[in-house]
Protein backbone atom coordinates (compact mmCIF):
# COMPACT_ATOMS: atom_id res chain seq x y z
CA UNK A 1 0.00 0.00 0.00
CA UNK A 2 2.81 2.39 0.94
CA UNK A 3 4.50 1.77 -2.39
CA UNK A 4 1.25 2.56 -4.17
CA UNK A 5 0.82 5.79 -2.20
CA UNK A 6 4.45 6.82 -2.75
CA UNK A 7 4.04 6.15 -6.44
CA UNK A 8 0.99 8.40 -6.48
CA UNK A 9 2.89 11.08 -4.57
CA UNK A 10 5.75 11.00 -7.10
CA UNK A 11 3.27 11.17 -9.96
CA UNK A 12 1.47 14.08 -8.31
CA UNK A 13 4.78 15.86 -7.79
CA UNK A 14 5.74 15.39 -11.42
CA UNK A 15 2.34 16.59 -12.59
CA UNK A 16 2.97 19.93 -10.89
CA UNK A 17 6.75 19.93 -11.23
CA UNK A 18 7.23 23.66 -11.80
CA UNK A 19 5.22 24.44 -8.65
CA UNK A 20 7.33 21.87 -6.80
CA UNK A 21 10.62 23.48 -7.91
CA UNK A 22 9.50 27.03 -7.12
CA UNK A 23 8.02 26.20 -3.72
CA UNK A 24 11.11 24.17 -2.76
CA UNK A 25 13.36 27.08 -3.72
CA UNK A 26 11.22 29.61 -1.85
CA UNK A 27 11.13 27.37 1.21
CA UNK A 28 14.89 26.80 1.04
CA UNK A 29 15.73 30.50 0.80
CA UNK A 30 13.15 31.34 3.49
CA UNK A 31 14.73 28.83 5.87
CA UNK A 32 18.18 30.23 5.08
CA UNK A 33 17.08 33.81 5.76
CA UNK A 34 15.18 32.86 8.93
CA UNK A 35 18.23 31.02 10.25
CA UNK A 36 20.39 34.02 9.34
CA UNK A 37 18.05 36.21 11.38
CA UNK A 38 17.83 34.05 14.50
CA UNK A 39 21.52 33.19 14.50
CA UNK A 40 22.57 36.78 13.78
CA UNK A 41 25.00 36.92 16.71
CA UNK A 42 27.05 34.08 15.26
CA UNK A 43 26.99 35.58 11.80
CA UNK A 44 27.80 39.05 13.11
CA UNK A 45 30.73 37.75 15.06
CA UNK A 46 31.95 35.95 11.99
CA UNK A 47 31.33 38.85 9.65
CA UNK A 48 32.76 41.68 11.79
CA UNK A 49 36.52 41.46 12.26
CA UNK A 50 38.05 40.96 15.72
CA UNK A 51 39.12 44.60 16.07
CA UNK A 52 35.53 45.63 15.60
CA UNK A 53 34.17 43.07 18.03
CA UNK A 54 36.51 44.28 20.74
CA UNK A 55 36.45 47.96 19.99
CA UNK A 56 39.31 49.94 21.35
CA UNK A 57 39.78 53.67 21.72
CA UNK A 58 42.96 55.59 22.42
CA UNK A 59 43.05 58.43 24.95
CA UNK A 60 46.14 60.59 24.58
CA UNK A 61 47.12 62.60 27.65
CA UNK A 62 48.63 66.02 27.20
CA UNK A 63 52.38 66.25 27.87
CA UNK A 64 51.99 68.91 30.52
CA UNK A 65 49.41 66.99 32.51
CA UNK A 66 50.23 66.53 36.16
CA UNK A 67 50.19 63.05 37.77
CA UNK A 68 47.11 64.10 39.67
CA UNK A 69 45.31 64.93 36.44
CA UNK A 70 46.39 61.60 34.95
CA UNK A 71 44.98 59.80 37.99
CA UNK A 72 41.73 61.72 37.54
CA UNK A 73 41.44 60.48 33.93
CA UNK A 74 42.21 56.97 35.13
CA UNK A 75 39.45 57.24 37.75
CA UNK A 76 36.95 58.41 35.11
CA UNK A 77 37.82 55.48 32.89
CA UNK A 78 37.60 53.08 35.80
CA UNK A 79 34.05 54.02 36.81
CA UNK A 80 32.66 54.49 33.30
CA UNK A 81 29.92 52.07 32.32
CA UNK A 82 31.22 52.02 28.75
CA UNK A 83 34.75 50.92 29.53
CA UNK A 84 35.50 47.24 29.83
CA UNK A 85 39.19 47.66 30.61
CA UNK A 86 42.05 50.01 29.90
CA UNK A 87 45.81 49.88 29.95
CA UNK A 88 48.57 52.41 29.69
CA UNK A 89 50.77 52.22 26.62
CA UNK A 90 54.34 52.90 27.71
CA UNK A 91 56.06 55.69 25.81
CA UNK A 92 59.18 53.69 25.02
CA UNK A 93 57.19 50.78 23.71
CA UNK A 94 55.03 53.09 21.65
CA UNK A 95 58.15 54.69 20.21
CA UNK A 96 59.67 51.32 19.27
CA UNK A 97 56.42 50.33 17.61
CA UNK A 98 56.32 53.58 15.67
CA UNK A 99 59.85 53.06 14.41
CA UNK A 100 59.02 49.52 13.45
CA UNK A 101 55.79 50.41 11.61
CA UNK A 102 57.22 53.52 9.92
CA UNK A 103 60.79 52.46 9.23
CA UNK A 104 61.02 54.85 6.24
CA UNK A 105 60.67 57.76 8.67
CA UNK A 106 63.61 56.59 10.76
CA UNK A 107 65.89 59.43 9.62
CA UNK A 108 63.40 62.11 10.57
CA UNK A 109 62.45 60.44 13.84
CA UNK A 110 65.96 59.76 15.10
CA UNK A 111 66.27 63.24 16.60
CA UNK A 112 62.95 63.10 18.45
CA UNK A 113 63.01 62.41 22.12
CA UNK A 114 60.50 59.71 23.17
CA UNK A 115 59.65 61.95 26.10
CA UNK A 116 57.53 64.01 23.68
CA UNK A 117 55.27 61.05 22.89
CA UNK A 118 52.09 61.55 24.84
CA UNK A 119 50.95 59.17 27.52
CA UNK A 120 48.24 56.99 25.94
CA UNK A 121 45.54 54.83 27.46
CA UNK A 122 44.25 51.98 25.33
CA UNK A 123 40.58 51.63 26.29
CA UNK A 124 38.60 48.46 25.48
CA UNK A 125 34.95 49.33 25.11
CA UNK A 126 31.99 47.35 26.36
CA UNK A 127 29.59 45.88 23.81
CA UNK A 128 26.81 48.16 25.09
CA UNK A 129 28.81 51.06 23.75
CA UNK A 130 28.03 49.91 20.21
CA UNK A 131 24.36 49.52 20.94
CA UNK A 132 24.00 53.03 22.37
CA UNK A 133 26.73 54.79 20.50
CA UNK A 134 25.15 58.22 21.06
CA UNK A 135 25.72 58.18 24.81
CA UNK A 136 29.05 56.45 24.40
CA UNK A 137 30.28 59.06 21.93
CA UNK A 138 29.10 61.75 24.32
CA UNK A 139 31.23 60.19 27.05
CA UNK A 140 34.32 60.35 24.85
CA UNK A 141 33.51 63.91 23.80
CA UNK A 142 33.35 64.91 27.47
CA UNK A 143 36.60 63.06 28.08
CA UNK A 144 38.23 65.02 25.27
CA UNK A 145 37.06 68.26 26.89
CA UNK A 146 39.12 67.57 30.02
CA UNK A 147 42.19 69.92 29.81
CA UNK A 148 44.66 67.14 30.60
CA UNK A 149 43.39 65.01 27.68
CA UNK A 150 44.97 65.92 24.39
CA UNK A 151 42.80 63.85 22.08
CA UNK A 152 40.63 60.72 21.89
CA UNK A 153 40.81 58.38 18.90
CA UNK A 154 37.70 56.21 18.61
CA UNK A 155 36.56 54.02 15.70
CA UNK A 156 33.06 54.14 17.19
CA UNK A 157 31.29 56.02 14.36
CA UNK A 158 32.56 53.49 11.82
CA UNK A 159 31.69 50.47 13.90
CA UNK A 160 28.31 51.92 14.62
CA UNK A 161 27.73 52.36 10.90
CA UNK A 162 28.56 48.68 10.31
CA UNK A 163 26.14 47.70 13.04
CA UNK A 164 23.34 49.86 11.63
CA UNK A 165 23.82 48.32 8.21
CA UNK A 166 23.89 44.86 9.70
CA UNK A 167 20.70 45.51 11.67
CA UNK A 168 18.99 46.69 8.51
CA UNK A 169 20.27 43.63 6.73
CA UNK A 170 18.88 41.38 9.50
CA UNK A 171 15.47 43.02 9.30
CA UNK A 172 15.56 42.64 5.54
CA UNK A 173 16.42 38.97 5.95
CA UNK A 174 13.51 38.46 8.35
CA UNK A 175 11.09 40.22 6.03
CA UNK A 176 12.42 38.30 3.04
CA UNK A 177 12.15 35.01 4.98
CA UNK A 178 8.52 35.70 5.89
CA UNK A 179 7.69 36.79 2.35
CA UNK A 180 9.27 33.70 0.82
CA UNK A 181 7.66 31.46 3.43
CA UNK A 182 4.23 32.80 2.49
CA UNK A 183 5.10 32.39 -1.21
CA UNK A 184 6.26 28.80 -0.60
CA UNK A 185 3.05 27.99 1.27
CA UNK A 186 0.84 29.54 -1.41
CA UNK A 187 2.69 27.74 -4.21
CA UNK A 188 2.58 24.45 -2.26
CA UNK A 189 -1.15 24.94 -1.84
CA UNK A 190 -1.56 25.62 -5.56
CA UNK A 191 0.62 22.63 -6.45
CA UNK A 192 -1.45 20.34 -4.24
CA UNK A 193 -4.63 21.80 -5.66
CA UNK A 194 -3.36 21.12 -9.18
CA UNK A 195 -2.39 17.56 -8.29
CA UNK A 196 -5.72 17.00 -6.59
CA UNK A 197 -7.62 18.36 -9.58
CA UNK A 198 -5.59 16.11 -11.86
CA UNK A 199 -6.41 13.07 -9.75
CA UNK A 200 -9.84 13.95 -8.40
CA UNK A 201 -11.50 11.08 -10.21
CA UNK A 202 -9.07 8.71 -8.57
CA UNK A 203 -9.76 10.30 -5.21
CA UNK A 204 -13.49 9.92 -5.84
CA UNK A 205 -13.09 6.23 -6.77
CA UNK A 206 -10.88 5.56 -3.76
CA UNK A 207 -13.49 7.21 -1.57
CA UNK A 208 -16.28 5.09 -3.04
CA UNK A 209 -14.21 1.92 -2.71
CA UNK A 210 -13.81 2.53 1.00
CA UNK A 211 -10.43 4.18 1.25
CA UNK A 212 -9.77 5.82 4.60
CA UNK A 213 -9.03 9.55 4.72
CA UNK A 214 -5.36 8.75 5.26
CA UNK A 215 -5.24 6.71 2.09
CA UNK A 216 -6.42 9.73 0.11
CA UNK A 217 -4.46 12.31 2.06
CA UNK A 218 -1.10 10.58 2.41
CA UNK A 219 0.13 11.11 -1.17
CA UNK A 220 -0.38 14.85 -0.69
CA UNK A 221 1.46 14.73 2.62
CA UNK A 222 4.28 12.93 0.85
CA UNK A 223 4.21 15.59 -1.85
CA UNK A 224 4.50 18.29 0.81
CA UNK A 225 7.30 16.36 2.46
CA UNK A 226 9.21 16.17 -0.83
CA UNK A 227 8.94 19.96 -1.13
CA UNK A 228 10.06 20.39 2.46
CA UNK A 229 13.00 17.99 2.10
CA UNK A 230 14.29 19.68 -1.05
CA UNK A 231 13.87 23.08 0.64
CA UNK A 232 15.75 21.77 3.67
CA UNK A 233 18.61 20.50 1.52
CA UNK A 234 18.81 23.81 -0.37
CA UNK A 235 18.86 25.87 2.83
CA UNK A 236 21.34 23.56 4.55
CA UNK A 237 23.65 23.63 1.55
CA UNK A 238 23.33 27.43 1.50
CA UNK A 239 24.10 27.73 5.20
CA UNK A 240 27.02 25.33 4.95
CA UNK A 241 28.47 27.14 1.98
CA UNK A 242 27.93 30.56 3.55
CA UNK A 243 29.27 29.53 6.94
CA UNK A 244 32.20 27.39 5.94
CA UNK A 245 33.30 28.87 2.66
CA UNK A 246 32.39 32.56 2.76
CA UNK A 247 32.42 33.95 6.29
CA UNK A 248 34.29 31.21 8.11
CA UNK A 249 31.96 30.55 11.07
CA UNK A 250 33.40 28.98 14.16
CA UNK A 251 31.34 25.86 13.51
CA UNK A 252 28.33 24.97 11.37
CA UNK A 253 26.91 22.99 14.32
CA UNK A 254 26.42 26.27 16.21
CA UNK A 255 24.18 27.49 13.42
CA UNK A 256 22.10 24.38 12.74
CA UNK A 257 20.57 23.96 16.20
CA UNK A 258 17.97 26.67 15.71
CA UNK A 259 17.85 25.90 11.99
CA UNK A 260 16.28 22.53 12.77
CA UNK A 261 13.80 24.09 15.20
CA UNK A 262 12.69 26.58 12.51
CA UNK A 263 12.52 23.77 9.95
CA UNK A 264 10.32 21.70 12.25
CA UNK A 265 7.96 24.68 12.71
CA UNK A 266 7.82 25.22 8.95
CA UNK A 267 7.04 21.53 8.46
CA UNK A 268 4.19 21.71 10.99
CA UNK A 269 2.78 24.76 9.13
CA UNK A 270 3.02 22.85 5.86
CA UNK A 271 1.24 19.80 7.31
CA UNK A 272 -1.59 21.97 8.65
CA UNK A 273 -1.89 23.70 5.28
CA UNK A 274 -2.04 20.38 3.42
CA UNK A 275 -4.58 18.97 5.86
CA UNK A 276 -6.96 21.89 5.35
CA UNK A 277 -6.40 22.04 1.58
CA UNK A 278 -7.07 18.33 1.03
CA UNK A 279 -10.03 18.35 3.41
CA UNK A 280 -11.59 21.27 1.56
CA UNK A 281 -10.90 19.71 -1.86
CA UNK A 282 -12.36 16.37 -0.76
CA UNK A 283 -15.56 18.05 0.35
CA UNK A 284 -15.75 19.82 -3.01
CA UNK A 285 -15.41 16.57 -5.01
CA UNK A 286 -17.94 14.76 -2.82
CA UNK A 287 -20.44 17.45 -3.69
CA UNK A 288 -19.66 17.53 -7.41
CA UNK A 289 -21.53 15.34 -9.84
CA UNK A 290 -19.78 16.57 -12.97
CA UNK A 291 -16.64 14.49 -12.38
CA UNK A 292 -17.63 11.99 -14.98
CA UNK A 293 -18.95 14.34 -17.61
CA UNK A 294 -16.52 13.99 -20.51
CA UNK B 1 -28.56 -17.17 6.19
CA UNK B 2 -31.31 -16.07 3.79
CA UNK B 3 -33.25 -14.22 6.48
CA UNK B 4 -30.39 -12.26 7.99
CA UNK B 5 -31.24 -8.57 7.75
CA UNK B 6 -28.77 -6.53 5.73
CA UNK B 7 -30.47 -3.20 5.06
CA UNK B 8 -33.69 -1.83 6.43
CA UNK B 9 -35.05 1.45 5.09
CA UNK B 10 -37.85 2.72 7.25
CA UNK B 11 -40.13 5.50 5.97
CA UNK B 12 -37.47 7.07 3.84
CA UNK B 13 -37.87 10.60 2.50
CA UNK B 14 -35.54 12.16 -0.01
CA UNK B 15 -35.79 15.35 -2.00
CA UNK B 16 -33.27 17.23 -4.11
CA UNK B 17 -33.38 21.02 -3.81
CA UNK B 18 -35.95 22.53 -6.13
CA UNK B 19 -37.47 19.21 -7.19
CA UNK B 20 -40.34 16.95 -6.18
CA UNK B 21 -39.84 14.13 -3.68
CA UNK B 22 -37.73 11.23 -4.96
CA UNK B 23 -38.78 9.00 -2.07
CA UNK B 24 -41.77 9.68 0.08
CA UNK B 25 -42.36 7.35 2.97
CA UNK B 26 -40.55 4.53 1.17
CA UNK B 27 -39.66 1.39 3.09
CA UNK B 28 -37.57 -1.56 1.96
CA UNK B 29 -35.94 -4.54 3.61
CA UNK B 30 -32.98 -6.29 2.00
CA UNK B 31 -31.81 -9.62 3.37
CA UNK B 32 -28.41 -11.19 3.08
CA UNK B 33 -27.82 -13.45 0.08
CA UNK B 34 -30.76 -11.97 -1.79
CA UNK B 35 -30.77 -11.32 -5.53
CA UNK B 36 -32.83 -8.18 -5.84
CA UNK B 37 -33.85 -6.23 -8.90
CA UNK B 38 -34.82 -2.61 -8.36
CA UNK B 39 -37.04 -1.68 -11.26
CA UNK B 40 -38.12 1.79 -12.20
CA UNK B 41 -38.32 4.17 -15.09
CA UNK B 42 -35.67 6.82 -15.71
CA UNK B 43 -35.66 9.39 -12.93
CA UNK B 44 -37.61 7.18 -10.56
CA UNK B 45 -34.82 7.19 -7.96
CA UNK B 46 -32.86 3.97 -8.59
CA UNK B 47 -29.48 5.68 -8.74
CA UNK B 48 -30.42 7.90 -5.81
CA UNK B 49 -31.20 4.82 -3.74
CA UNK B 50 -27.81 3.27 -4.60
CA UNK B 51 -26.15 6.58 -3.74
CA UNK B 52 -27.97 6.71 -0.41
CA UNK B 53 -27.03 3.14 0.46
CA UNK B 54 -23.38 3.72 -0.48
CA UNK B 55 -23.25 6.95 1.52
CA UNK B 56 -22.78 9.27 -1.45
CA UNK B 57 -26.08 10.98 -0.90
CA UNK B 58 -27.90 11.96 2.26
CA UNK B 59 -31.61 11.43 2.96
CA UNK B 60 -34.02 13.89 4.52
CA UNK B 61 -36.14 11.80 6.85
CA UNK B 62 -36.66 8.22 7.88
CA UNK B 63 -34.24 5.67 9.16
CA UNK B 64 -31.80 3.29 7.55
CA UNK B 65 -30.49 0.37 9.55
CA UNK B 66 -27.44 -1.36 8.11
CA UNK B 67 -26.30 -4.57 9.76
CA UNK B 68 -28.04 -3.48 12.96
CA UNK B 69 -26.39 -0.04 12.92
CA UNK B 70 -28.02 3.31 12.38
CA UNK B 71 -26.70 4.52 9.03
CA UNK B 72 -26.36 8.15 10.08
CA UNK B 73 -24.12 7.18 12.98
CA UNK B 74 -22.21 4.77 10.77
CA UNK B 75 -21.68 7.51 8.19
CA UNK B 76 -20.14 9.83 10.69
CA UNK B 77 -17.36 7.50 11.75
CA UNK B 78 -17.11 4.31 9.76
CA UNK B 79 -18.49 5.02 6.34
CA UNK B 80 -15.29 3.78 4.72
CA UNK B 81 -15.65 0.44 6.53
CA UNK B 82 -19.21 0.01 5.22
CA UNK B 83 -18.05 0.93 1.72
CA UNK B 84 -15.39 -1.76 1.93
CA UNK B 85 -18.13 -4.34 2.34
CA UNK B 86 -19.86 -3.04 -0.79
CA UNK B 87 -19.12 -3.61 -4.43
CA UNK B 88 -20.47 -0.93 -6.72
CA UNK B 89 -20.86 -1.20 -10.48
CA UNK B 90 -21.63 2.19 -11.98
CA UNK B 91 -23.62 2.74 -15.11
CA UNK B 92 -20.68 4.62 -16.60
CA UNK B 93 -18.17 2.13 -15.10
CA UNK B 94 -16.04 4.81 -13.42
CA UNK B 95 -12.75 3.12 -14.13
CA UNK B 96 -9.30 4.65 -14.06
CA UNK B 97 -8.94 4.96 -17.81
CA UNK B 98 -5.18 5.32 -17.88
CA UNK B 99 -4.60 2.27 -15.69
CA UNK B 100 -4.54 -1.34 -16.82
CA UNK B 101 -7.30 -3.88 -16.21
CA UNK B 102 -5.22 -5.51 -13.49
CA UNK B 103 -4.51 -2.21 -11.73
CA UNK B 104 -8.19 -1.28 -11.77
CA UNK B 105 -9.32 -4.61 -10.38
CA UNK B 106 -6.60 -4.57 -7.71
CA UNK B 107 -7.68 -1.17 -6.30
CA UNK B 108 -10.06 -2.38 -3.55
CA UNK B 109 -7.42 -4.86 -2.38
CA UNK B 110 -4.75 -2.15 -2.22
CA UNK B 111 -7.16 -0.04 -0.19
CA UNK B 112 -7.74 -2.98 2.16
CA UNK B 113 -3.97 -3.30 2.57
CA UNK B 114 -3.67 -6.82 1.15
CA UNK B 115 -0.23 -8.26 0.46
CA UNK B 116 1.14 -8.39 -3.09
CA UNK B 117 0.77 -12.16 -3.26
CA UNK B 118 -2.85 -12.04 -2.15
CA UNK B 119 -3.59 -9.24 -4.62
CA UNK B 120 -2.04 -11.23 -7.48
CA UNK B 121 -3.93 -14.36 -6.51
CA UNK B 122 -7.32 -12.70 -6.14
CA UNK B 123 -6.98 -10.55 -9.26
CA UNK B 124 -6.06 -13.62 -11.26
CA UNK B 125 -9.14 -15.48 -9.99
CA UNK B 126 -11.41 -12.52 -10.80
CA UNK B 127 -9.89 -12.05 -14.25
CA UNK B 128 -10.76 -15.68 -14.92
CA UNK B 129 -14.28 -15.19 -13.62
CA UNK B 130 -14.95 -12.12 -15.78
CA UNK B 131 -13.13 -13.70 -18.71
CA UNK B 132 -10.48 -11.04 -19.10
CA UNK B 133 -7.40 -13.18 -18.46
CA UNK B 134 -5.80 -12.17 -21.74
CA UNK B 135 -6.45 -8.44 -21.18
CA UNK B 136 -4.90 -7.93 -17.76
CA UNK B 137 -2.21 -5.55 -19.02
CA UNK B 138 -4.41 -3.61 -21.41
CA UNK B 139 -5.12 0.01 -20.54
CA UNK B 140 -8.85 0.38 -19.84
CA UNK B 141 -9.52 3.11 -22.38
CA UNK B 142 -8.67 0.65 -25.16
CA UNK B 143 -11.31 -1.88 -24.07
CA UNK B 144 -14.77 -2.31 -25.57
CA UNK B 145 -17.89 -1.32 -23.61
CA UNK B 146 -18.61 -4.93 -22.60
CA UNK B 147 -15.04 -5.45 -21.47
CA UNK B 148 -15.07 -2.24 -19.46
CA UNK B 149 -18.30 -3.39 -17.88
CA UNK B 150 -16.63 -6.66 -16.87
CA UNK B 151 -13.64 -4.77 -15.43
CA UNK B 152 -16.06 -2.70 -13.35
CA UNK B 153 -17.74 -5.89 -12.11
CA UNK B 154 -14.33 -7.45 -11.42
CA UNK B 155 -13.34 -4.42 -9.36
CA UNK B 156 -16.63 -4.61 -7.47
CA UNK B 157 -16.28 -8.29 -6.49
CA UNK B 158 -12.53 -8.79 -6.03
CA UNK B 159 -12.68 -8.08 -2.29
CA UNK B 160 -15.65 -10.43 -1.72
CA UNK B 161 -18.20 -7.78 -0.77
CA UNK B 162 -21.28 -8.44 1.31
CA UNK B 163 -23.48 -6.59 -1.14
CA UNK B 164 -22.99 -5.85 -4.82
CA UNK B 165 -24.79 -2.74 -6.04
CA UNK B 166 -25.11 -2.47 -9.82
CA UNK B 167 -26.60 0.61 -11.43
CA UNK B 168 -27.96 -0.19 -14.89
CA UNK B 169 -25.22 -2.74 -15.49
CA UNK B 170 -26.63 -3.72 -18.85
CA UNK B 171 -27.73 -0.28 -19.97
CA UNK B 172 -25.04 0.05 -22.63
CA UNK B 173 -24.88 -3.56 -23.70
CA UNK B 174 -26.42 -5.64 -26.46
CA UNK B 175 -28.46 -8.78 -25.72
CA UNK B 176 -25.50 -11.13 -25.95
CA UNK B 177 -23.39 -9.15 -23.48
CA UNK B 178 -26.40 -8.61 -21.23
CA UNK B 179 -26.89 -12.38 -21.01
CA UNK B 180 -23.20 -12.88 -20.17
CA UNK B 181 -23.29 -10.23 -17.46
CA UNK B 182 -26.45 -11.67 -15.92
CA UNK B 183 -24.88 -15.11 -15.89
CA UNK B 184 -21.89 -13.63 -14.14
CA UNK B 185 -24.11 -12.02 -11.50
CA UNK B 186 -25.92 -15.30 -11.03
CA UNK B 187 -22.57 -17.08 -10.50
CA UNK B 188 -21.56 -14.45 -7.94
CA UNK B 189 -24.87 -14.82 -6.14
CA UNK B 190 -24.32 -18.57 -6.00
CA UNK B 191 -21.02 -17.82 -4.26
CA UNK B 192 -22.82 -15.99 -1.47
CA UNK B 193 -22.79 -12.33 -2.53
CA UNK B 194 -26.02 -10.37 -2.07
CA UNK B 195 -26.88 -8.52 -5.23
CA UNK B 196 -28.96 -5.43 -5.93
CA UNK B 197 -29.39 -4.51 -9.57
CA UNK B 198 -31.06 -1.23 -10.43
CA UNK B 199 -32.50 -1.32 -13.92
CA UNK B 200 -35.29 -0.01 -16.07
CA UNK B 201 -35.30 -3.22 -18.15
CA UNK B 202 -38.27 -5.31 -17.00
CA UNK B 203 -36.98 -8.37 -18.88
CA UNK B 204 -33.96 -8.84 -16.65
CA UNK B 205 -35.69 -10.30 -13.54
CA UNK B 206 -37.22 -13.00 -15.70
CA UNK B 207 -33.77 -14.29 -16.60
CA UNK B 208 -32.81 -14.93 -12.97
CA UNK B 209 -34.65 -17.67 -11.11
CA UNK B 210 -35.67 -17.09 -7.47
CA UNK B 211 -34.85 -13.40 -7.52
CA UNK B 212 -36.81 -10.70 -5.76
CA UNK B 213 -38.08 -7.73 -7.73
CA UNK B 214 -38.95 -4.39 -6.22
CA UNK B 215 -40.40 -1.57 -8.23
CA UNK B 216 -40.20 2.12 -7.44
CA UNK B 217 -43.68 3.49 -7.95
CA UNK B 218 -45.22 6.66 -6.60
CA UNK B 219 -41.97 7.35 -4.72
CA UNK B 220 -42.26 4.07 -2.81
CA UNK B 221 -40.89 0.56 -3.05
CA UNK B 222 -43.37 -2.12 -4.10
CA UNK B 223 -42.60 -5.84 -4.30
CA UNK B 224 -43.68 -7.24 -7.66
CA UNK B 225 -43.64 -10.62 -9.40
CA UNK B 226 -42.23 -10.34 -12.90
CA UNK B 227 -44.28 -12.07 -15.55
CA UNK B 228 -42.89 -12.98 -19.00
CA UNK B 229 -44.44 -10.93 -21.80
CA UNK B 230 -45.65 -14.05 -23.67
CA UNK B 231 -47.79 -15.01 -20.67
CA UNK B 232 -49.34 -11.57 -20.31
CA UNK B 233 -50.31 -11.28 -23.95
Amino acid sequence: MLRFLLHRAVRNTLSSFSAFVISSLCLGIALFCATFYVEREIFLNSLVPTWARETKALVAISNNATPKQVEKVKAILKVSKWVKSFSQIEQAKAWDRFLKDFSHLKDIAKDIDPIYIPLIFEVTLKKECLNSSGECSEFFAKLEDIPSVESVFSPLPWIRRIYIWFELFQKGALFFALFLFVCAMVITLLGIKLSFQASKREAYIFDILGASSWFIKLPFYFQGTFIFCVGLIISFAGLYGFCEKIIDCASITDVVNLFFVISALVFVCEVILIEFTVRFLRISIRKSDDLWVQ
Amino acid sequence: MEDELLIFCDHLFKKYPGTDWVFKDASLTIFRNQFLFLLGSSGSGKTTFIKIISGQEDYDRGKIIIQNNDFRKLKRKNLHLWRRSLGIVFQDFRLLWKQTVKENIALPLIILGCSKNEIDMRVKAVLKLVQLEDKEDVVCKYLSGGEQQRVAIGRAIVHSPVLLLADEPTGNLDDKHTKNILELFYTLHARGISILIATHDKRLPIAIPDCRTVMIKDKRFIDVIPVPKSRTS
